[in-house]
């Protein structure tokens, strides 16, 4: 395949990116509908390329590459990555990037006018949790790169596809069967990962930004009682900071911006074993606000 | 060397927060950002109850003592005194406070 540009609008960031993979352009219809722009902007925030590997990676087990305006930041993939690396890439660049905005590594999702913040480590279940809410009247802000724009604390929308993992994969396509994934991929070093597409009605909503409402730290264990129990907002602001990826960038500005986060914000932990439990603890919050 | 007397008796030193310290405070403990450092503490018990008496006014260790005794409803004992006294340091090492 020839390379091919395709023009997408995420919220607030004009996308261009060249691709010669059929599984990537295929996929990011598949993921992204109707969010193709017809025609390629005059300026685009970033542009980025996922394509086949120079040399005889292009045929003796074909790998793909990433490229940010001509700057390859990542070691070549085995190409069926391709799609998934469009997405980490792509979260690396805004996040390396777009400093106007304070980034927290946290799913968003919204009810009410208000964002919950669901804060973790890898392997804290917050991309189930957020997969999960948005199927049950929860708006997908982010997954996991929580915006939150300086000029007025807003958290802004990208409404881009769910990084699924693993055993994650098979409970959201059992939780919501009519859920859109793209074909699933082994071997990568998240293990077998697929990309859920954003509910629609997420994505037409995608310029509406709400303020943080909540903080809570999800825990998924198989033997949790279920507890949503109230953080210490100091405590929270710490744990808050610990992924807040590029709050030293900003110093003073975005110590004042998180305390301000945390000021407004109720901030719990939350630990579950399944779907239900935590749907009954995320209506509970909604209702109290 | 220079050696500085934190507190002792009859000090009178005047502690108050540094210009570049930006915090907040609740419900008994506190975070702040030092502009000189860079760096970003978290706070708690006597630390962060300094913290936001200094945020309020400058004072003078006996002047902290006494309103901690009275805070916490305790006798201005020496307990109290020493654990203020080592909490000024402690701040003071961190750049968060300075005492003219």
């Amino acid at each position: 395949m020839s390379r091919e540009q395709i023009s997408l609008r995420l919220g607030p960031f004009s996308v261009v990116l060249t691709t010669d993979i059929t599984e990537v352009s295929s996929g990011i219809d598949l993921l992204y509908p109707g969010r193709r722009l017809d025609e390629m902007p005059a300026f685009a925030d970033f542009h980025v390329g996922v394509n086949r590997a120079h040399g005889p990676r292009r045929w003796i087990r074909p790998q793909a590459i990433f490229d940010f305006d001509g700057y390859e930041p990542f070691k070549p993939l085995p190409l069926d990555q391709g799609l998934p690396m469009f997405e980490w890439g792509l979260n690396n660049v805004i996040g390396n990037t777009a400093h106007q905005y304070l980034f927290i590594h946290a799913g968003a999702i919204e009810r009410n006018g208000k964002v919950a913040l669901l804060p973790g480590e890898p392997g804290a279940g917050k991309s189930t949790l957020t997969a999960a809410l948005v199927h049950r009247g929860w708006r997908l802000l982010s997954d996991e790169l929580a915006m939150i724009r300086f000029e007025d604390g807003q958290v802004v929308p990208l409404a881009r596809p769910i990084n699924l993992k693993n055993a994650s994969i098979g409970l959201i396509r059992a939780l919501v069967p009519e859920a859109v994934f793209s074909p699933e991929v082994t071997d990568t070093v998240k293990g077998t990962v697929a990309l859920l597409r954003p509910p629609a009605d997420s994505v037409a909503r995608v310029n509406e930004t709400a303020r943080p409402g909540w903080i809570v730290f999800p825990s998924w264990r198989a033997d949790a009682e279920p507890r949503l129990e109230p953080v210490p907002k100091a405590e929270a602001f710490i744990s808050v900071l610990r992924n807040a990826t590029n709050y030293d960038l900003h110093e003073a500005r975005g110590f004042e911006l998180l305390a301000d986060v945390i000021e407004g914000c109720g901030c719990f932990s939350f630990s579950y074993r399944d779907f239900d439990e935590a749907f009954r603890a995320f209506d509970a919050l909604a209702e109290a606000a | 060397m220079h050696v500085e007397t934190v507190g002792g008796e009859g000090d009178t030193s005047i502690w108050g927060l540094r210009p570049e310290v930006h915090w907040r405070a609740w419900d008994g403990a506190a975070v702040v950002y030092s502009d000189a450092t860079g760096n970003t503490h978290y706070l708690a018990d006597v630390a962060a109850w300094i913290l936001e008496q200094l945020g309020k006014r400058p004072m003078t260790a006996a002047e902290l003592q006494t309103a901690a005794a009275e805070a916490l409803e305790l006798p201005p004992e020496q307990g109290v005194a020493d654990s203020l006294h080592a909490s000024l340091g402690v701040l003071q090492d961190l750049k968060l406070l300075a005492a003219s």
